[in-house]
């Protein structure tokens, strides 16, 4: 004992870690059951991991399982394309909100979509199943705008976006902090932004003044002409292509009716670079496709309009390209031009 | 830092002090196995215990460890031989030959690690063994204190196996001497003292590199990911002196944690960095900064060459082939080697011109290492040399390149990076580090160790987790 007082942070390190070690191992099975991904950590790591989503040892299992927290954990992912048409199975043609997605009017913008295995028959189905077990928002029903005439891209100018929102993640954070449209257009946007932050939980993430909006707030307030969305990164690491495209799919439902007359852009979500795309078991263009080929499925070219600015930045294996990347997913400042460029020769004008 | 000696290390954090795989089972599984194991025995279970780690982490060249320990062994022995010979005629040929092996052994060592230098250099996918630029060194210093008669030739393979792989040491130094390491190597009675003084250094370095280090890297990864091109002059400023204080604290926080492991096991505390921002100047600097590898320099490279004792031409030749070394030692990029070529520069010129008028003035001495230093980082931070030339338009606007940049940058990674920045200031003051130090049984002292353990633990659970370590999108 009395060696014991010599070693005092020894011994209260000792001490504390065992304890550590038997709270992780004590709820193994309980509310650190989805905290074990890491590998190789200790199951030490596991208390701090729900430490840091607000799980302490102290927080009793039944309370976590309240609908709200469900997406706060991570979930294995990984979804093969095909489950998204399958899950869909009950055709609803009534809740045609999205699904008025005619595959033979799309003209000019989508068909240049060089996405692997592009839109195919069976988007319809996808959509109207993931809608027809919600069968929300009731008054949102199909725009009445242009009597369902459809429109192609045109070339515009820098004005065209002096009353357009962008809202996305750390992608479009950058288009605001280097692409030049910071004076003119409005941006939504905030890092590791996902698109459950934008509805579903509501996060206030948006600054007007001292406050801080949420995305419905502040879409309530303003009205736009025109709504850029990109985002899907972040999420890609919790959940599935299938959960995440029913949250998107409602998310535009919800721009749509917050927005009635705006032009909707849904923005495929950027690649990531070649070492990058080789690399991950998760943030890879492969995944990233699956999703960006659901995204596509939302547009119906009459207000709602798909562009990939892949397009104008990948190289021709549909990577993004090596030299405009450091950390291989952002572009590097100079090349949001780039990005722009593309917005503006892709513009719809009704 | 991948520049400093962490070449490859695999999936496996086995040697990776700042990781929880190493503190929660490797580290408190090794000293159990240490502290139960009669004394004579003990160097056999470092030296196993080392070889195992080195192994999981990087199974291709355990081998060629081994095999060093080995040669390195034989070589020490033939260098003993015929120290002791009699008669003049007797002497001067044992002396010839115990010169030959001293060459062969040197050449042996430095080869190896050269022909991995270089290969490293032509093909950047090439991952170095680990440790390598370590452990190369320390033979060298081996044998040439050997031959000089410094220290006896080892006797027992496994002490000399034990001083060349200790884990705590293996990947990035100290580079200890073979005097120094022999305190723990004969005295193997450990003491829980030891370990107590030890851990505090071991968590003091952690800290430092998971809490400080680790933050700043953000605030580097940041500028990197806009594109130096694409930075204001202000933030490339505050980068610099960011990535500089980034470094000291990743290094010499990882250097600490290495030499309180040792401490752990009876090896001494060996002082590896010394408030190397406090010098007044880049020669003091460098003599306060990764202490282990400059007095290597001094004294198997620049001594032998002839130091300061044969002219002023030829002690700038020295100095500038010493830099040069240091510089290729580092990577194989040429960046590097003009980083150490301008640092040998500034040596000489602070030698025979610049260094009497620093002393006459403190102020001024100080500003000019906390001007100079950070701008010689970029050199080695930057990528390339090309990049490291746009740094430099950036850092000094004169020439107009610059594309995309936006002047709120700046006060953006201020307004985020602000606390951290004024920690590292803070814990560069020289008097607060030697004020913790001194009062390192002050129960104030051991509550605020053991916060910052559990903290960090909290910073490395969520980072491992994260792919991204450095940011999300």
């Amino acid at each position: 004992m009395k060696r014991w007082k010599k070693c005092p942070l020894l011994a209260l390190l000792l001490v504390s870690g065992i304890v550590m070690e038997g709270i992780a191992l004590a709820n193994y099975n309980g509310i650190y059951a989805d905290y074990h991904g890491a590998g190789t950590a200790p199951a030490v790591a596991s208390v701090f991991m729900a430490a840091k989503d607000h799980i302490y040892p102290w927080s009793r299992e039944e309370a976590l399982q309240e609908p709200g927290d469900k997406e706060e954990t991570p979930v294995p992912q990984e979804q093969p394309s095909e489950s998204v048409s399958e899950s869909g199975a009950a055709d609803s043609p009534e809740s045609g909100a999205v699904s008025g997605n005619e595959a033979g009017s799309v003209s000019g913008g989508v068909s240049e979509n060089d996405m692997p295995g592009s839109v195919s028959g069976n988007e319809t189905e996808s959509i109207s199943g993931n809608e027809a077990g919600d069968g929300q928002t009731p008054g949102s029903a199909e725009p009445e705008n242009g009597e369902g005439q459809t429109y192609g891209f045109t070339q515009v100018g820098e004005d065209y976006f002096d009353d357009a929102v962008f809202i996305g993640d750390s992608r479009t954070q950058g288009l605001f902090e280097y692409g030049g449209l910071e004076n003119r257009a409005t941006f939504y946007c905030k890092t590791s932004l996902t698109v459950y932050d934008l509805f579903e939980k509501g996060k206030p993430f948006i600054k007007e003044g001292d406050e801080k909006l949420t995305l419905e707030e502040a879409l309530t307030r303003h009205q736009f002409g025109k709504v850029y969305l990109m985002i899907g990164i972040n999420e890609m690491g919790t959940g599935t292509a299938e959960s995440f495209f029913e949250s998107y799919a409602k998310a535009v439902l919800e721009i749509r009716r917050l927005q009635p007359d705006a032009i909707i852009f849904v923005q495929g979500i950027m690649r990531v670079a070649g070492d990058k795309n080789a690399s991950d078991p998760i943030f890879n263009n492969t995944n990233i496709n699956i999703r960006n080929v659901e995204i596509q499925t939302l547009a119906n070219n009459r207000d709602i309009f798909y562009i990939d600015v892949n397009e104008a930045v990948c190289d021709e294996n549909g990577n993004l390209h090596a030299d405009w990347t450091f950390d291989q997913i952002h572009l590097k400042a100079k090349y949001y031009q780039v990005w722009k460029e593309f917005l503006m020769a892709h513009g719809v004008v009704r | 830092m991948a520049a400093i000696g962490i070449g490859n290390l695999g999936t496996l954090n086995t040697l990776v002090f700042s990781s929880l795989e190493f503190l929660f089972r490797y580290l408190p599984l090794f000293l159990l196995i240490f502290f139960v194991t009669p004394v004579k025995y003990r160097n056999f279970v470092l030296f196993a215990f080392s070889l195992i780690l080195y192994g999981l982490g990087e199974p291709k060249y355990v081998f060629l460890l081994l095999g060093m320990c080995g040669v390195n062994y034989l070589f020490g022995r033939s260098l003993e031989e015929g120290r002791e010979a009699i008669g003049p005629g007797a002497m001067r040929r044992q002396q010839r030959r115990r010169k030959k092996w001293l060459f062969l052994g040197v050449v042996c060592n430095a080869a190896l690690l050269i022909y991995f230098k270089l290969s490293g250099a032509m093909d950047t996918n090439m991952l170095l063994p680990l440790g390598i630029s370590f452990y190369t060194f320390k033979s060298i210093s081996y044998l040439a204190d050997v031959y000089r008669g410094e220290t006896e030739a080892e006797h027992s393979f496994v002490r000399l196996g034990v001083y060349i792989c200790c884990f705590p040491q293996i990947v990035s130094g100290p580079i200890m001497r073979y005097n120094d390491a022999l305190e723990g190597l004969l005295d193997g009675e450990g003491k829980l003292t030891r370990v107590e003084d030890g851990i505090k250094l071991l968590v003091a370095g952690l800290g430092m590199k998971v809490l400080l280090a680790d933050r700043l890297g953000i605030l580097w990864n940041d500028i990197q990911t806009v594109g130096f091109e694409s930075i204001s002059t202000p933030l490339a400023w505050l980068g610099a002196f960011s990535y500089s204080m980034e470094l000291y604290f990743d290094f010499a926080g990882y250097s600490l944690m290495a030499v309180g492991t040792g401490v752990m096991i009876g090896f001494p505390k060996i002082r590896n960095f010394d408030q190397p921002y406090s010098a007044r100047s880049v020669s003091e600097f460098y003599r306060r900064w990764h202490i282990t590898l400059g007095s290597w320099f001094r004294d198997y490279i620049y001594i032998p060459l002839g130091g300061n004792r044969r002219g002023g031409w030829r002690t700038a030749f020295n100095l500038l082939a010493v830099w040069a070394v240091t510089g290729f030692w580092h990577g194989g990029g040429l960046h590097f080697v003009v980083w150490g070529l301008v640092l040998g520069l500034l040596v000489i010129l602070e030698k025979f011109w610049l260094g009497p008028h620093l002393k006459r003035h403190p102020v001024l001495s100080h500003l000019y290492v906390l001007f100079v230093i950070p701008l010689t980082w970029v050199l080695f931070a930057a990528p390339s040399l090309r990049e490291a030339g746009i740094y430099f338009a950036r850092l000094f606007p004169f020439f107009g390149v610059g594309a995309a940049v936006n002047p709120g940058d700046f006060g953006k990674e201020l307004s985020v990076f602000w606390p951290v920045l004024a920690a590292s200031v803070f814990f560069c003051i020289p008097q607060v580090y030697r004020w913790c130090e001194k009062h390192r049984r002050n129960t104030l002292v051991i509550l605020a160790l053991f916060a910052i353990f559990w903290f960090c633990v909290y910073r490395m659970a969520n980072a491992a987790n994260n792919p991204f370590m450095y940011a999300n999108f």
